[in-house]
C-alpha cells in the first residue's frame, strides 16, 4: 500500500505527470498551478516529474528513427511479389468494390458473413413462398428427367436432312437421348409398348440404314 | 516526426488498405521509434524489440481494419506490440520480479531539491536506475512519463487495477530517487577519498 493520499494529492500527482509530458488541458494546468502556489512543498515533485520526463524523452530521441525497417522492407517486397502473382479472390474484389463505395474497407470475413446471411435470406424467402404448397410435392421435386420408355438404336442415311430427321422422330413420338456414336448410331426413346411399331415405321420411312430395338443389359 | 492526428491516421490506414506503400512508410516513420522505445524499455532486448516493431507494423499493413478506433491508434499499437513481444517470450522463463513488493524504507522520504538536481544532471545514472526497476514498473514509468497515459489507460493496457498502477509508479519513483542518491553518495565518497 502507498501512504494514504487525499483526492487533491492524487489529482496533483496525475496532473504533474501529465504536465511533464505536455498532455494536459489548460483547465487542468491552471488547477495544477494553483495547487503548487498553495502547496510549495510539492514543487520539487513537479520539477522531478518534468526532469524525469525530459530524461526519458532524451533517451527515446537517441534511438534509431526506423528500427526494423530493413526487415519490414523485405517483407513488403515479398508481399508485393506474392500479390502480383495471385489474382484477387472474389471476396477481395467485393471488398474493394464496397470499399470504393462506402469509403470503408470491410473485413473479408465480414463480407463472407454478409454473403452467407444474404444466401440464407434468399433460401428463407423461397421456403416462405412455398409455405402453402403440399409437402409431398415439395419433397418429390421436379419431374423425373428420365421417364420410362423403350429405346431404339437407329442409323439414319448419311444424306438425310435435319427437317426429315425431325419429322421422322415426330411421327413416332421419339426423342434422341444419346448419339450419334462413332458408327453414327442414335439412341431414340419411344413410349413403352410402341417400340416394335415405331421401329417398323422408321424402317418404312426410307430414311434409315438400321433400326433395332435396344435391349438394355441386365 | 510529429505524431499524426486521428484524421490523418484514418486517411493513412485507408490508403494502406489499398496497398499504398508510401502511406505505410509514413505511418512507420511516425510510430516505429515509439513502439521500439516502449519495447526496449519494457523488455530490455533491442534485437527482439526491432523484430517485434517490424511484426507490429506489418500487422497494420496486412490488416489495417483491425484498428477499430476504440482507443487512440498509439494505445492500440503499443498493445499489439506488447502482445507480440510476450508471445515471442512465452517460451522463456517468466519474469519473476515481484513488482508490487513493498520496501518500507521508501515510504518516508519526500522529494528533495537535490533529487531534482540529480535527476537533471545525471542522465546515465537515471537510465541505469530506470533499467534496474522491475519490468512492470519500467513499463508504467515509460507509459506515464513518455506516452503521457493516465493511470486508467495504463491499467487497461496492462490488465491491472488503476490503484495497482498508482502504487507501481509511486514506488518506481522512490526507487529511482534512492538509486540516484546512492549514486551521488558514492561519487562524493570517491572524490572525498581522492582529496
Amino acid at each position: 500500500m502507498t501512504p494514504a493520499r487525499d483526492d487533491d494529492t492524487l489529482r496533483f500527482e496525475a496532473l504533474s505527470r501529465a504536465s511533464a509530458t505536455g498532455v494536459i488541458s489548460p483547465a487542468d494546468q491552471a488547477w495544477l498551478d494553483a495547487f503548487l502556489r498553495a502547496h510549495p512543498e510539492r514543487l520539487a515533485d513537479a520539477e522531478w516529474d518534468a526532469a524525469f520526463a525530459a530524461q526519458v524523452t532524451q533517451r527515446v530521441d537517441a534511438l534509431p528513427a526506423l528500427p526494423g525497417w530493413t526487415r519490414t522492407e523485405a517483407a513488403l517486397r515479398a508481399d508485393r511479389l506474392a500479390h502480383a502473382t495471385t489474382r484477387p479472390g472474389l471476396l477481395d474484389r467485393i471488398a474493394d468494390w464496397l470499399g470504393g463505395r462506402l469509403g470503408v474497407r470491410l473485413d473479408l470475413q465480414a463480407i463472407a458473413a454478409i454473403l452467407v446471411v444474404a444466401q440464407a435470406a434468399v433460401i428463407g424467402f423461397a421456403a416462405w413462398q412455398w409455405r402453402d404448397a403440399p409437402t409431398d410435392a415439395i419433397r418429390s421435386g421436379p419431374a423425373a428427367i428420365t421417364p420410362a420408355g423403350s429405346v431404339l438404336r437407329v442409323s439414319f442415311r448419311a444424306d438425310i436432312r435435319e427437317s426429315e430427321l425431325r419429322d421422322a422422330l415426330a411421327a413416332i413420338g421419339g426423342e434422341i437421348v444419346a448419339g450419334p456414336g462413332q458408327l453414327g448410331i442414335y439412341h431414340v426413346r419411344v413410349r413403352d409398348g410402341d417400340a416394335t411399331a415405331s421401329a417398323e415405321r422408321l424402317r418404312g420411312s426410307g430414311l434409315t440404314v438400321l433400326v433395332e430395338v435396344h435391349e438394355p443389359q441386365p | 516526426m510529429a505524431t499524426p492526428d486521428a484524421g490523418t491516421i484514418a486517411a493513412l490506414l485507408g490508403r494502406i488498405a489499398r496497398r499504398d506503400e508510401t502511406a505505410f512508410r509514413t505511418l512507420y516513420e511516425a510510430f516505429a521509434r515509439r513502439v521500439f522505445a516502449f519495447l526496449v524499455h519494457r523488455f530490455q532486448n533491442e534485437s527482439l524489440a526491432e523484430e517485434v516493431v517490424s511484426d507490429t507494423l506489418l500487422h497494420v499493413w496486412k490488416a489495417p481494419s483491425s484498428f477499430r478506433g476504440e482507443s487512440s491508434f498509439s494505445t492500440w499499437l503499443l498493445g499489439v506490440a506488447r502482445f507480440k513481444m510476450l508471445e515471442r517470450l512465452r517460451q522463456k522463463t517468466p519474469e519473476s520480479d515481484d513488482i508490487d513488493a513493498i520496501d518500507e524504507s521508501l515510504l518516508v522520504d519526500d522529494t528533495r531539491p537535490e533529487d531534482v538536481t540529480a535527476m537533471r544532471q545525471r542522465s546515465a545514472g537515471v537510465h541505469a536506475c530506470l533499467d534496474g526497476l522491475p519490468a512492470g514498473q519500467r513499463e508504467c514509468m515509460h507509459l506515464a512519463y513518455y506516452e503521457g497515459w493516465t493511470l486508467e489507460e495504463i491499467a487497461g493496457h496492462m490488465g491491472a487495477k488503476k490503484e495497482t498502477i498508482g502504487t507501481r509508479i509511486f514506488y518506481a519513483k522512490k526507487k529511482i530517487q534512492a538509486c540516484l542518491s546512492a549514486l551521488v553518495a558514492r561519487e562524493q565518497g570517491a572524490s572525498g577519498a581522492a582529496a
